[in-house]
């Protein structure tokens, strides 16, 4: 029997190659997909919850077991024996995860949860509250639009003060194409590319200004 | 590289309810349905990216990325994720059974490379598919991606030094220059420096960098020129030029050169039948500034730094 791509194989392949280096990479990253995509992975107990549970047990499985591997030791066992027992560990976890979020979802009313039973109609869906409602993305705008130091409007496209960054980023915000966006700050609707690539500059030249005040507006 | 393999790796990585609920509150920020599904999908794309760089030990900085800064997913379509001692690496989503992926135009610079990840709702799994070095083209063909082995071979080793990416001009008065960076002499033969020789006379150290923008320029390579000479009070005098490389006499026209320095930056751009562009400034100990070279959407920066002066 031709054992050289058995996992037992590969987990020793990986130990013997020197921890970060990329080559080991490599090699995890094939041993974590065969693993993941082996019909072998189970704990006892696994049908009884819904599938989220063995997600999440999955999602805390897989790092431990490229963190653990040099402890792996195969005249102990099998290699899916020794991920199963990681994973039945986890499933504790990930119960106790699950329970906790199946209560607090029972004790609010929730937008997206089903209002009762029997029909799969959402809160959401019944009450119009939707419109006039603010969004978070309203923050950017108004910091936009208000420019407290003038940066916002002064940074234009050379020799257009129109096509100033304040102008274009909020028809951009408002979702129109890019050749109407040019064309309402006064250039020439096919050089719309120039003032992409200017509105673009531009956004990674002010992402520190954005920063510290959308922070200093989370710390008030 | 030819010591790649050719053998797809995929990798698989579970959607938990915890990672359905960080691109939920991202894309509830967004007012236009069509932005919050954007934001949704970029959200959990970067998230199992990060899951698998989790596996593979490589840190990342989520909090340093624009993907996960309110203003930048706002303002633009991003999905990156900043790696370590390498740099932003953009996780693109694709839905199952697209064929391509579309890579945006504000992600197509500054990237260390572009990770396909399809995310597939229905199963909770979102699987990295592969791997593309550049996105110039602004749509990447699944079926053409390299495998995730290539992105592997990016990460920093945290067995060997990461390689300096800022390139520190003070110590090239030295003599000590960045790998990459040549001889004037070694690049061009003396007849075809005519123009370069005047033009850059009067600086004393010269060194040139070869600059590959890819298929824009059909394979033709130019070369980005940095001459530098001491000036009155510590300043270092900087001029900074594009030349065609080989056989070549003239730039593509439309190539552009733009230098950014920290409160100020300049551009020129090739006309027909231009045999080099420049930029000509000073620099005081202590500031950096990057060189851009760019034709279309393809672009190469490169940063530098005139150290601050050591204290006596």
């Amino acid at each position: 029997m031709d054992t050289s791509d058995t996992l037992e194989q590969r987990v020793l392949e990986i130990q013997q190659l020197p921890r970060g280096s990329n080559k080991r990479r490599f090699a995890e990253t094939r041993l974590l997909f065969a693993i993941e995509k082996s019909d072998k992975l189970f704990c006892q107990g696994r049908f009884n919850y819904p599938k989220e549970v063995f997600d999440e047990e999955l999602w805390e499985t897989l790092p431990e077991v490229s963190k653990k591997i040099d402890q792996y030791d195969p005249t102990k066992a099998k290699v899916m024996t020794w991920v199963n027992r990681i994973l039945e560990f986890k499933f504790k976890d990930a119960i106790k995860k699950y329970n906790k979020r199946r209560k607090e979802s029972q004790n609010q009313l929730s937008w997206d949860a089903p209002i009762n039973n029997d029909y799969s109609t959402t809160l959401g869906e019944i009450i119009p509250a939707h419109e006039g409602k603010s969004f978070v993305c309203d923050r950017v705008w108004d910091y936009i639009y208000n420019d407290p130091e003038g940066l916002f409007a002064q940074k234009h496209v050379k020799g257009h003060p129109r096509a100033n960054y304040r102008a274009i980023a909020l028809l951009v915000l408002e979702g129109y194409s890019w050749k109407k966006v040019t064309l309402a700050v006064g250039i020439p609707e096919d050089k719309w590319s120039t003032v992409q690539s200017f509105y673009w500059r531009s956004c990674q030249k002010f992402a520190p200004k954005f920063r510290e005040y959308l922070q200093n507006m989370e710390d008030e | 590289m030819s010591c790649l393999t050719t053998e797809p790796l995929p990798f698989t990585v579970p959607i938990t309810r915890d990672v359905y609920h960080q691109a939920e509150n991202f894309s509830r920020e967004q007012k236009h349905p069509e932005k919050a599904r954007q934001v949704y999908l970029n959200t959990l794309a970067v998230l199992a990216v990060e899951f698998y760089c989790q596996c593979m030990e490589v840190e990342t900085n989520l909090t340093a990325s624009d993907s996960w800064s309110l203003s930048s997913r706002t303002l633009m379509d991003v999905a990156d994720m900043v790696i370590t001692d390498l740099g932003k690496l953009e996780c693109r989503p694709v839905l199952p059974g697209e064929q391509s992926c579309h890579v945006p135009g504000e992600v197509r610079c500054d990237r260390v490379g572009y990770v396909v990840v399809e995310i597939d709702e229905e199963n909770n799994r979102s699987t990295l598919l592969g791997f593309a070095k550049n996105a110039l083209a602004g749509e990447l063909k699944i079926s053409q991606l390299d495998s995730l082995e290539a992105l592997i071979y990016q990460f920093p080793e945290t067995v060997v030094e990461p390689v300096p990416t800022v390139v520190k001009l003070l110590q090239w008065f030295e003599g000590v220059f960045e790998p990459g960076w040549q001889a004037v002499e070694e690049l061009w033969a003396p007849r075809s420096q005519l123009g370069y020789a005047r033009s850059a006379s009067g600086f004393t150290v010269k060194r040139a960098k070869v600059i590959d923008l890819g298929l824009l320029l059909n394979g033709e390579t130019v070369a980005l020129v940095v001459n530098l000479q001491h000036e009155a009070n510590n300043e270092v005098g900087i001029l900074v030029q594009v030349q065609p490389m080989g056989d070549r006499q003239h730039l593509p026209p439309g190539l552009k050169l733009q230098v950014n320095l920290e409160s100020d930056s300049a551009e020129v751009e090739a006309r027909e039948a231009d045999n080099y562009i420049q930029l000509e400034f000073s620099q005081r100990p202590g500031r950096r500034f990057n060189v851009q070279v760019y034709l279309g959407d393809g672009i190469i920066t490169e940063e530098f730094a005139v150290e601050a002066a050591r204290a006596a």
